[in-house]
Protein backbone atom coordinates (compact mmCIF):
# COMPACT_ATOMS: atom_id res chain seq x y z
CA UNK A 1 0.00 0.00 0.00
CA UNK A 2 2.71 2.21 0.90
CA UNK A 3 4.04 1.21 -2.58
CA UNK A 4 1.21 2.27 -4.28
CA UNK A 5 0.97 5.66 -2.47
CA UNK A 6 4.28 6.70 -3.18
CA UNK A 7 4.09 5.54 -6.98
CA UNK A 8 0.56 7.97 -7.04
CA UNK A 9 1.90 10.47 -5.57
CA UNK A 10 5.30 10.49 -8.05
CA UNK A 11 2.38 10.04 -11.08
CA UNK A 12 0.57 13.26 -9.89
CA UNK A 13 3.45 15.43 -8.63
CA UNK A 14 4.49 14.53 -12.62
CA UNK A 15 1.22 15.62 -13.85
CA UNK A 16 1.67 19.27 -12.02
CA UNK A 17 4.60 19.73 -13.77
CA UNK A 18 3.73 18.45 -16.74
CA UNK A 19 0.65 21.21 -16.67
CA UNK A 20 2.37 23.80 -15.63
CA UNK A 21 5.18 23.69 -18.29
CA UNK A 22 2.44 23.16 -20.82
CA UNK A 23 0.72 26.57 -19.11
CA UNK A 24 3.90 28.26 -19.97
CA UNK A 25 4.17 27.23 -23.87
CA UNK A 26 2.71 29.72 -25.19
CA UNK A 27 5.19 32.00 -23.53
CA UNK A 28 7.87 30.35 -25.50
CA UNK A 29 6.47 32.41 -28.35
CA UNK A 30 7.40 35.47 -27.03
CA UNK A 31 5.03 38.92 -26.29
CA UNK A 32 5.71 42.20 -29.02
CA UNK A 33 3.18 44.79 -27.36
CA UNK A 34 2.90 47.56 -29.21
CA UNK A 35 1.19 51.01 -29.39
CA UNK A 36 -1.80 50.55 -31.09
CA UNK A 37 -2.93 54.07 -30.90
CA UNK A 38 -1.33 54.89 -34.10
CA UNK A 39 -2.15 57.74 -36.76
CA UNK A 40 -0.47 57.95 -40.36
CA UNK A 41 2.12 60.32 -39.37
CA UNK A 42 3.54 57.61 -36.50
CA UNK A 43 5.29 55.30 -39.00
CA UNK A 44 7.40 58.47 -40.69
CA UNK A 45 10.97 58.40 -39.74
CA UNK A 46 14.27 60.33 -40.74
CA UNK A 47 17.68 59.14 -41.12
CA UNK A 48 20.99 60.92 -41.68
CA UNK A 49 24.40 60.02 -41.80
CA UNK A 50 27.10 61.84 -42.14
CA UNK A 51 31.00 61.20 -42.81
CA UNK A 52 33.12 62.16 -39.71
CA UNK A 53 36.15 63.39 -41.47
CA UNK A 54 34.12 65.95 -43.35
CA UNK A 55 34.87 69.39 -43.00
CA UNK A 56 31.07 71.55 -43.34
CA UNK A 57 32.86 74.81 -43.20
CA UNK A 58 35.90 74.98 -45.42
CA UNK A 59 35.11 78.43 -45.83
CA UNK A 60 33.64 80.55 -42.84
CA UNK A 61 30.39 80.64 -42.40
CA UNK A 62 28.68 82.36 -44.23
CA UNK A 63 31.46 82.21 -47.09
CA UNK A 64 30.76 78.30 -47.48
CA UNK A 65 28.53 77.78 -50.75
CA UNK A 66 26.11 75.29 -52.23
CA UNK A 67 24.18 74.27 -55.27
CA UNK A 68 20.59 73.01 -55.57
CA UNK A 69 19.09 72.22 -58.57
CA UNK A 70 15.84 73.34 -59.37
CA UNK A 71 14.51 70.30 -59.46
CA UNK A 72 13.71 66.53 -57.51
CA UNK A 73 15.13 63.81 -59.37
CA UNK A 74 12.15 61.05 -59.26
CA UNK A 75 13.28 57.41 -59.31
CA UNK A 76 11.53 55.03 -60.92
CA UNK A 77 12.32 51.24 -61.96
CA UNK A 78 14.08 51.42 -65.80
CA UNK A 79 11.00 51.08 -68.22
CA UNK A 80 8.46 51.93 -65.82
CA UNK A 81 6.55 55.34 -66.20
CA UNK A 82 6.94 58.42 -63.72
CA UNK A 83 3.85 58.22 -61.68
CA UNK A 84 5.48 60.06 -58.57
CA UNK A 85 3.42 63.16 -58.14
CA UNK A 86 5.27 66.39 -58.47
CA UNK A 87 3.14 68.37 -56.25
CA UNK A 88 5.41 68.54 -53.54
CA UNK A 89 8.44 69.31 -55.38
CA UNK A 90 8.88 73.01 -54.81
CA UNK A 91 8.31 72.70 -51.04
CA UNK A 92 10.59 69.84 -50.85
CA UNK A 93 13.47 72.22 -52.82
CA UNK A 94 12.49 75.52 -50.82
CA UNK A 95 12.43 73.15 -47.47
CA UNK A 96 16.15 72.38 -48.27
CA UNK A 97 16.81 75.60 -48.98
CA UNK A 98 16.02 77.38 -46.18
CA UNK A 99 17.79 74.95 -43.60
CA UNK A 100 20.95 75.61 -45.58
CA UNK A 101 20.40 78.95 -45.53
CA UNK A 102 19.69 79.23 -41.86
CA UNK A 103 23.00 77.44 -41.38
CA UNK A 104 24.78 80.04 -42.58
CA UNK A 105 25.49 78.23 -46.07
CA UNK A 106 25.75 80.99 -49.34
CA UNK A 107 23.37 79.24 -52.42
CA UNK A 108 25.08 79.70 -55.82
CA UNK A 109 22.09 81.77 -57.92
CA UNK A 110 23.42 80.01 -61.35
CA UNK A 111 22.28 77.84 -62.98
CA UNK A 112 25.01 75.41 -62.97
CA UNK A 113 27.51 74.14 -60.43
CA UNK A 114 30.56 76.58 -60.54
CA UNK A 115 34.04 75.81 -59.97
CA UNK A 116 33.94 77.19 -56.62
CA UNK A 117 31.12 75.82 -55.20
CA UNK A 118 32.17 73.88 -52.13
CA UNK A 119 29.06 71.51 -51.89
CA UNK A 120 26.85 69.72 -54.15
CA UNK A 121 22.83 68.96 -52.94
CA UNK A 122 20.72 67.14 -54.36
CA UNK A 123 17.08 66.09 -54.05
CA UNK A 124 15.61 62.63 -54.95
CA UNK A 125 12.22 60.92 -54.05
CA UNK A 126 10.73 57.25 -54.71
CA UNK A 127 8.22 55.50 -53.68
CA UNK A 128 6.95 51.88 -53.20
CA UNK A 129 4.40 50.01 -53.15
CA UNK A 130 3.50 46.73 -51.40
CA UNK A 131 0.82 43.79 -51.47
CA UNK A 132 -0.18 41.42 -49.16
CA UNK A 133 -3.59 39.84 -47.69
CA UNK A 134 -4.91 38.52 -44.36
CA UNK A 135 -6.19 35.41 -44.72
CA UNK A 136 -9.33 34.51 -42.06
CA UNK A 137 -10.60 30.67 -41.34
CA UNK A 138 -13.82 29.45 -41.50
CA UNK A 139 -16.57 29.01 -38.63
CA UNK A 140 -19.19 26.98 -38.57
CA UNK A 141 -21.84 29.18 -36.99
CA UNK A 142 -24.12 28.22 -34.23
CA UNK A 143 -26.49 25.26 -33.07
CA UNK A 144 -27.53 22.73 -36.19
CA UNK A 145 -28.19 25.12 -38.97
CA UNK A 146 -24.93 26.67 -38.40
CA UNK A 147 -26.50 30.35 -37.93
CA UNK A 148 -23.26 32.54 -38.32
CA UNK A 149 -20.97 30.66 -40.25
CA UNK A 150 -19.24 31.61 -42.78
CA UNK A 151 -16.71 29.97 -45.24
CA UNK A 152 -12.52 31.06 -44.97
CA UNK A 153 -11.66 34.45 -47.12
CA UNK A 154 -8.50 36.33 -48.24
CA UNK A 155 -8.89 40.05 -47.28
CA UNK A 156 -6.42 41.67 -49.85
CA UNK A 157 -4.33 45.09 -48.73
CA UNK A 158 -1.98 47.55 -50.41
CA UNK A 159 0.29 50.38 -49.55
CA UNK A 160 2.62 52.86 -50.70
CA UNK A 161 5.55 54.32 -49.06
CA UNK A 162 7.19 57.04 -50.06
CA UNK A 163 11.27 58.26 -49.93
CA UNK A 164 13.12 61.60 -49.94
CA UNK A 165 16.48 61.57 -50.50
CA UNK A 166 18.44 64.63 -49.84
CA UNK A 167 22.43 63.99 -50.57
CA UNK A 168 25.34 66.54 -49.85
CA UNK A 169 28.20 65.92 -51.90
CA UNK A 170 31.80 67.94 -51.69
CA UNK A 171 32.96 68.90 -54.77
CA UNK A 172 36.62 69.20 -54.29
CA UNK A 173 36.56 65.55 -53.92
CA UNK A 174 34.63 64.79 -57.07
CA UNK A 175 36.52 62.13 -59.07
CA UNK A 176 35.52 63.03 -62.62
CA UNK A 177 37.33 60.23 -64.53
CA UNK A 178 35.11 58.09 -62.35
CA UNK A 179 32.36 60.18 -61.86
CA UNK A 180 31.66 59.86 -58.27
CA UNK A 181 30.80 62.27 -55.80
CA UNK A 182 31.91 61.18 -52.22
CA UNK A 183 28.65 61.56 -50.12
CA UNK A 184 29.00 63.57 -47.10
CA UNK A 185 25.93 63.91 -45.50
CA UNK A 186 22.55 62.31 -46.48
CA UNK A 187 19.06 61.95 -44.94
CA UNK A 188 16.49 59.59 -45.96
CA UNK A 189 12.98 60.41 -44.75
CA UNK A 190 10.02 57.60 -45.40
CA UNK A 191 6.58 57.03 -44.36
CA UNK A 192 3.29 56.47 -46.06
CA UNK A 193 2.00 57.89 -48.85
CA UNK A 194 -1.57 59.07 -48.45
CA UNK A 195 -3.73 62.14 -49.04
CA UNK A 196 -3.91 63.88 -46.14
CA UNK A 197 -1.31 65.82 -44.14
CA UNK A 198 1.51 64.98 -46.55
CA UNK A 199 2.76 68.70 -47.04
CA UNK A 200 3.42 69.33 -42.90
CA UNK A 201 4.61 65.68 -42.20
CA UNK A 202 7.04 66.19 -45.33
CA UNK A 203 8.10 69.58 -43.26
CA UNK A 204 8.58 68.38 -39.85
CA UNK A 205 10.85 65.41 -41.03
CA UNK A 206 12.86 67.39 -43.59
CA UNK A 207 13.14 70.22 -40.94
CA UNK A 208 14.03 67.53 -38.28
CA UNK A 209 16.66 65.85 -41.10
CA UNK A 210 18.47 68.93 -40.16
CA UNK A 211 17.67 69.72 -36.52
CA UNK A 212 19.24 66.28 -35.57
CA UNK A 213 22.84 67.11 -38.04
CA UNK A 214 24.67 69.95 -35.88
CA UNK A 215 27.57 69.20 -37.19
CA UNK A 216 26.10 71.44 -40.17
CA UNK A 217 25.63 74.23 -38.13
CA UNK A 218 23.36 75.96 -35.42
CA UNK B 1 4.43 39.10 -36.32
CA UNK B 2 3.66 40.85 -33.12
CA UNK B 3 1.63 39.23 -31.25
CA UNK B 4 -0.83 41.07 -28.00
CA UNK B 5 0.13 41.68 -24.43
CA UNK B 6 -2.93 39.11 -23.63
CA UNK B 7 -0.97 36.03 -24.87
CA UNK B 8 0.91 36.97 -21.95
CA UNK B 9 -2.17 37.01 -19.95
CA UNK B 10 -3.90 33.86 -21.06
CA UNK B 11 -0.39 31.95 -20.29
CA UNK B 12 -0.64 33.15 -16.71
CA UNK B 13 -4.27 32.05 -16.59
CA UNK B 14 -3.36 29.08 -18.15
CA UNK B 15 -0.35 28.08 -15.63
CA UNK B 16 -2.69 29.60 -12.26
CA UNK B 17 -5.00 27.17 -13.62
CA UNK B 18 -3.03 24.20 -14.07
CA UNK B 19 -1.37 24.67 -10.70
CA UNK B 20 -4.36 25.01 -9.01
CA UNK B 21 -6.06 21.22 -10.68
CA UNK B 22 -2.38 19.59 -9.61
CA UNK B 23 -2.68 21.44 -5.82
CA UNK B 24 -6.17 20.05 -5.52
CA UNK B 25 -4.97 16.70 -6.88
CA UNK B 26 -2.31 16.22 -4.99
CA UNK B 27 -2.99 17.80 -1.80
CA UNK B 28 -4.08 14.46 0.31
CA UNK B 29 -0.70 12.65 -0.91
CA UNK B 30 1.89 15.69 -0.17
CA UNK B 31 5.15 14.67 1.18
CA UNK B 32 5.83 17.81 3.23
CA UNK B 33 9.02 19.47 2.89
CA UNK B 34 10.45 17.28 0.17
CA UNK B 35 9.90 19.46 -2.43
CA UNK B 36 8.47 23.27 -3.56
CA UNK B 37 6.70 23.80 -6.39
CA UNK B 38 6.79 27.75 -6.63
CA UNK B 39 4.74 30.31 -9.35
CA UNK B 40 5.58 34.25 -9.49
CA UNK B 41 4.39 37.37 -10.24
CA UNK B 42 7.34 39.63 -11.02
CA UNK B 43 8.14 43.03 -11.80
CA UNK B 44 11.87 43.56 -12.97
CA UNK B 45 13.78 46.97 -13.23
CA UNK B 46 16.72 47.03 -16.00
CA UNK B 47 19.92 48.10 -15.44
CA UNK B 48 23.03 48.74 -17.46
CA UNK B 49 22.45 48.14 -21.45
CA UNK B 50 19.40 46.76 -20.83
CA UNK B 51 17.83 50.21 -19.19
CA UNK B 52 20.01 51.78 -22.16
CA UNK B 53 17.86 50.28 -24.62
CA UNK B 54 14.58 50.10 -22.37
CA UNK B 55 14.23 52.53 -19.09
CA UNK B 56 11.07 51.01 -18.50
CA UNK B 57 9.55 49.12 -15.47
CA UNK B 58 8.28 45.60 -16.78
CA UNK B 59 5.07 44.50 -15.38
CA UNK B 60 4.90 41.35 -17.68
CA UNK B 61 7.08 38.68 -15.71
CA UNK B 62 6.28 35.22 -14.82
CA UNK B 63 8.44 31.99 -13.05
CA UNK B 64 7.85 29.03 -12.30
CA UNK B 65 10.52 26.94 -9.81
CA UNK B 66 10.86 23.51 -8.60
CA UNK B 67 13.08 22.92 -5.44
CA UNK B 68 13.99 19.66 -4.08
CA UNK B 69 15.19 19.45 -0.25
CA UNK B 70 18.57 17.63 0.05
CA UNK B 71 18.39 18.60 3.48
CA UNK B 72 16.11 20.58 5.70
CA UNK B 73 17.19 23.80 5.23
CA UNK B 74 18.74 23.29 1.73
CA UNK B 75 17.26 22.68 -1.95
CA UNK B 76 18.87 22.41 -5.27
CA UNK B 77 16.25 22.73 -8.43
CA UNK B 78 15.23 24.79 -11.22
CA UNK B 79 14.04 27.99 -12.07
CA UNK B 80 12.62 29.05 -15.32
CA UNK B 81 10.95 32.54 -16.10
CA UNK B 82 9.90 34.42 -18.76
CA UNK B 83 10.05 38.72 -18.72
CA UNK B 84 8.92 41.00 -21.07
CA UNK B 85 10.53 44.82 -21.31
CA UNK B 86 8.31 47.11 -23.36
CA UNK B 87 8.26 50.31 -24.19
CA UNK B 88 7.01 53.17 -26.82
CA UNK B 89 9.31 56.07 -27.61
CA UNK B 90 9.77 58.89 -30.81
CA UNK B 91 13.66 60.31 -29.50
CA UNK B 92 16.14 60.65 -31.48
CA UNK B 93 18.63 58.20 -31.35
CA UNK B 94 22.24 57.93 -32.31
CA UNK B 95 23.72 55.99 -34.35
CA UNK B 96 27.04 55.02 -35.94
CA UNK B 97 27.78 58.03 -37.71
CA UNK B 98 24.07 59.42 -37.52
CA UNK B 99 20.71 59.54 -36.17
CA UNK B 100 17.23 58.14 -36.71
CA UNK B 101 14.07 59.90 -35.63
CA UNK B 102 10.56 58.09 -35.90
CA UNK B 103 8.07 56.42 -33.46
CA UNK B 104 9.97 53.38 -31.71
CA UNK B 105 8.12 50.47 -30.21
CA UNK B 106 11.37 48.62 -28.10
CA UNK B 107 10.99 44.82 -26.82
CA UNK B 108 12.70 42.90 -25.32
CA UNK B 109 11.81 39.03 -24.27
CA UNK B 110 14.16 37.38 -22.01
CA UNK B 111 14.02 33.37 -20.77
CA UNK B 112 16.28 32.58 -18.14
CA UNK B 113 16.40 28.82 -17.50
CA UNK B 114 18.91 28.23 -14.27
CA UNK B 115 19.65 26.20 -12.25
CA UNK B 116 19.31 27.00 -8.54
CA UNK B 117 20.59 26.32 -4.90
CA UNK B 118 19.00 27.62 -1.65
CA UNK B 119 19.86 28.12 1.75
CA UNK B 120 16.87 28.92 4.39
CA UNK B 121 17.13 30.15 7.49
CA UNK B 122 15.32 28.92 10.68
CA UNK B 123 12.84 25.58 11.13
CA UNK B 124 10.12 27.58 9.13
CA UNK B 125 11.96 28.64 6.66
CA UNK B 126 10.80 31.70 6.83
CA UNK B 127 14.27 33.40 5.24
CA UNK B 128 16.06 31.97 2.23
CA UNK B 129 19.22 33.39 0.49
CA UNK B 130 19.75 31.48 -2.85
CA UNK B 131 21.58 31.61 -6.23
CA UNK B 132 20.76 30.63 -10.05
CA UNK B 133 23.36 29.94 -12.64
CA UNK B 134 22.38 28.61 -16.44
CA UNK B 135 21.49 30.47 -19.81
CA UNK B 136 19.49 33.12 -20.53
CA UNK B 137 17.50 33.66 -23.95
CA UNK B 138 16.93 36.66 -25.57
CA UNK B 139 14.58 38.26 -28.26
CA UNK B 140 15.17 42.14 -29.11
CA UNK B 141 13.19 43.67 -31.39
CA UNK B 142 12.84 47.40 -32.66
CA UNK B 143 9.77 48.20 -34.74
CA UNK B 144 10.25 52.19 -36.02
CA UNK B 145 8.52 53.16 -38.34
CA UNK B 146 7.38 50.79 -40.98
CA UNK B 147 10.71 48.69 -40.25
CA UNK B 148 11.36 45.78 -38.12
CA UNK B 149 14.71 44.77 -36.72
CA UNK B 150 15.19 42.01 -34.72
CA UNK B 151 17.83 39.87 -33.07
CA UNK B 152 18.14 36.96 -30.80
CA UNK B 153 21.00 35.74 -28.62
CA UNK B 154 22.04 32.97 -25.75
CA UNK B 155 23.72 34.44 -22.55
CA UNK B 156 25.11 32.23 -19.96
CA UNK B 157 24.45 34.06 -16.55
CA UNK B 158 23.70 34.47 -12.47
CA UNK B 159 20.73 34.90 -10.54
CA UNK B 160 21.27 35.50 -6.61
CA UNK B 161 18.42 35.95 -5.06
CA UNK B 162 16.94 36.72 -0.80
CA UNK B 163 13.44 36.01 -0.35
CA UNK B 164 11.04 35.59 2.44
CA UNK B 165 8.32 32.64 2.87
CA UNK B 166 5.17 32.57 4.75
CA UNK B 167 3.13 29.64 5.60
CA UNK B 168 -0.49 30.22 4.71
CA UNK B 169 -2.31 26.88 3.89
CA UNK B 170 -1.67 23.76 3.88
CA UNK B 171 1.56 22.52 2.35
CA UNK B 172 1.16 26.01 1.05
CA UNK B 173 3.05 29.08 1.38
CA UNK B 174 3.31 32.78 0.25
CA UNK B 175 7.01 33.86 -1.37
CA UNK B 176 8.52 37.32 -1.93
CA UNK B 177 12.20 37.56 -3.11
CA UNK B 178 14.48 39.75 -4.41
CA UNK B 179 16.65 38.24 -7.25
CA UNK B 180 19.05 40.04 -9.70
CA UNK B 181 19.73 39.10 -13.51
CA UNK B 182 23.23 39.25 -14.90
CA UNK B 183 23.71 37.83 -18.24
CA UNK B 184 27.40 38.41 -19.75
CA UNK B 185 28.12 39.76 -23.11
CA UNK B 186 27.14 37.90 -26.15
CA UNK B 187 27.24 39.13 -29.26
CA UNK B 188 27.73 42.58 -28.03
CA UNK B 189 24.77 42.59 -25.48
CA UNK B 190 24.94 41.66 -21.93
CA UNK B 191 21.95 41.45 -19.39
CA UNK B 192 21.13 42.87 -16.00
CA UNK B 193 18.03 43.35 -14.18
CA UNK B 194 16.24 43.41 -10.82
CA UNK B 195 12.88 41.39 -10.48
CA UNK B 196 10.81 41.05 -7.63
CA UNK B 197 8.73 38.10 -7.32
CA UNK B 198 5.60 37.85 -5.48
CA UNK B 199 3.67 34.24 -5.31
CA UNK B 200 3.05 31.40 -3.76
CA UNK B 201 4.94 28.00 -3.46
CA UNK B 202 3.08 24.48 -2.41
Amino acid sequence: MNTERTCLGHARKAARWGALIVGLLPAVAGCYPYNSDKSTSDYDIAMTQFDSKADFFPAPPPNTTYFLPNTVEHIVPPGTTDTIPTTYDSLILSLVADNMDNRQYQRDSGLTIQPTTNFIVSVYVTSSTYYGYTYWGGWWGYGCYCYGGYYPYMDPYSFTTGTIFITMADQSQVDNANKTAPMIWGCAINGLMYSGQTSSRITNQINQCFNQSPYLGP
Amino acid sequence: MRMLGSKFLRSIAATAMALAIGMAADRAMAEEGDHWAVLTYQISFPEGDTNDFIDATSFRGIGIEGRWFVRPNISVGMDLHWNVFFKSTNNTTSIPNGAVSGEQDRTLNIFPLLATAHYYFGPNKTFYVGVGAGAYYLSQQLDIGLYTFSDTSWHFGLAPEIGISHEIGYHTRAVLALQYNYAFKAEDTKIDYWAIKIGVAY
